[in-house]
């Protein structure tokens, strides 16, 4: 009985740092690898516990080789955006202005009632509240809502104070929100979204140009919304907002 | 940087078992094998099973195996090598009940048991198929 107590407390202090190694991601943020990274560790670790004819060092072995699995597959998800899609997936829109995608959640596998209750989950009780949804690749739903049920944020209300005399015409000037594509991301031009925002690598050059930024190595972040809102950063520095003159539509 | 450092340690920590594994059990399964070749040569040309020479050999191969399969079960199942230690008790009994049968039974299983770990333990395709 000491035998087991004590390959429990080994056991748990290398699942433990196993996990600790792995990051910090909760349960719900987990991309479909680091689940079943996780499946496995959860099946090992009981194993040598549970069993004292079994090695300590069977379940301690397999843990550590899938710690290192792990940290090389983060890795080269990181640097291919090729292997990154295989592996994690990419985001899906299930909503869009036009309604459902029913060709959508029939490939995710997922049925209208599990689409309801992660948009229920967001606070949206109805589909007409919702301008875009998105299953990301962990498996969660993000919503945008249309404008005249976007929460009030801040910055709308100091703009309210701002034209006191604001009238209906100038509320209907306001754009349809869109969703703001990720033109780079890690120093990496997503090639895709400049497709589908009909953006060339020349525009994304000009945006550098304007935000003083000299190569696309040096950007963190840049998106672009349908209303040509820009958001960038730098892998070191504050972020920044410009408007670019940009018409064309934005998925 | 100190993630890496951190798997950098484990990689090597993972290599160093490995081969100390392969190293340890492939000497031991490899040593104790040959200590059973000898008992089964002498034992097979003997009339009597029950002689000193043989008694001295049994002994010793009882004692060195006692010591190893401690070692041993640090890489391997304890239930998987413990069929050995209970082929050289039988090996005990059959020494002194003069049962020359049997005690060459016995050798002829630990052998093939011996013959067994060596394959599993070692690095080939059907081991990890």
């Amino acid at each position: 009985m000491l035998i087991l107590v004590v390959r429990a407390i080994v056991v748990y202090l290398i699942v433990l740092i196993v996990f600790r190694l792995m990051g910090k991601r909760q349960l719900g943020q987990m991309q479909p690898f680091e689940l079943v990274l996780t499946l496995i560790i959860a099946d090992l670790a009981t194993i040598p516990m549970a069993e004292a004819s079994v090695p300590i060092l069977h379940g301690v072995i397999p843990l550590l080789t899938l710690v290192v699995l792990h940290y090389f597959l983060t890795l080269i998800t990181r640097k291919s955006e090729i292997l990154n899609k295989v592996i994690s997936g990419k985001p899906v829109i299930v909503i869009n202005p036009n309604g459902v995608d029913y060709n959508a959640i029939k490939n995710l596998n997922i049925s209208i009632d599990d689409l309801f209750e992660s948009i229920r989950g967001c606070g949206y009780f109805s589909l007409d509240e919702i301008q875009y949804a998105i299953v990301e690749t962990n498996g969660t739903v993000n919503v945008l809502a249309k404008k005249d049920f976007s929460p009030v944020t801040l910055g709308n209300i100091s703009e309210t104070l701002k034209n006191s005399s604001i009238s209906e015409k100038k509320l209907e000037n306001i754009d349809e929100t869109t969703i703001p594509m990720t033109l780079i991301a890690e120093g990496k031009i997503n090639k895709n979204n400049l497709k589908l925002a009909n953006l060339e690598k020349s525009n994304v050059e000009e945006i550098l140009k304007e935000a003083n930024f000299k190569r696309v190595k040096d950007v963190l972040i840049l998106t672009i919304d349908g209303n040509g809102k820009i958001y960038i950063q730098g892998i070191k520095g504050k972020y920044q907002t410009l408007t670019y003159n940009y018409k064309k539509e934005v998925v | 940087m100190k993630k890496a450092i951190h798997i950098a340690i484990i990689i090597l920590f993972l290599i160093a078992m490995c081969t100390t594994e392969q190293i340890i059990s492939q000497t031991f399964l490899r040593d104790t094998r040959s200590k059973v070749d000898e008992l089964f040569e002498i034992s097979s040309s003997s009339e009597i099973i029950n002689t000193e020479e043989i008694s001295n050999k049994t002994d010793e191969l009882e004692e060195f195996w006692r010591k190893r399969e401690s070692i041993l079960c640090t890489f391997i199942n304890h239930r998987e090598i413990e069929e050995i230690g209970v082929e050289i008790s039988k090996l005990k009994s059959a020494l002194r009940e003069d049962e020359k049968h049997v005690f060459l039974e016995s050798i002829m299983l630990i052998q093939f048991y011996l013959r067994s770990y060596q394959h599993v333990l070692g690095i080939n395709f059907q081991s990890i198929f």
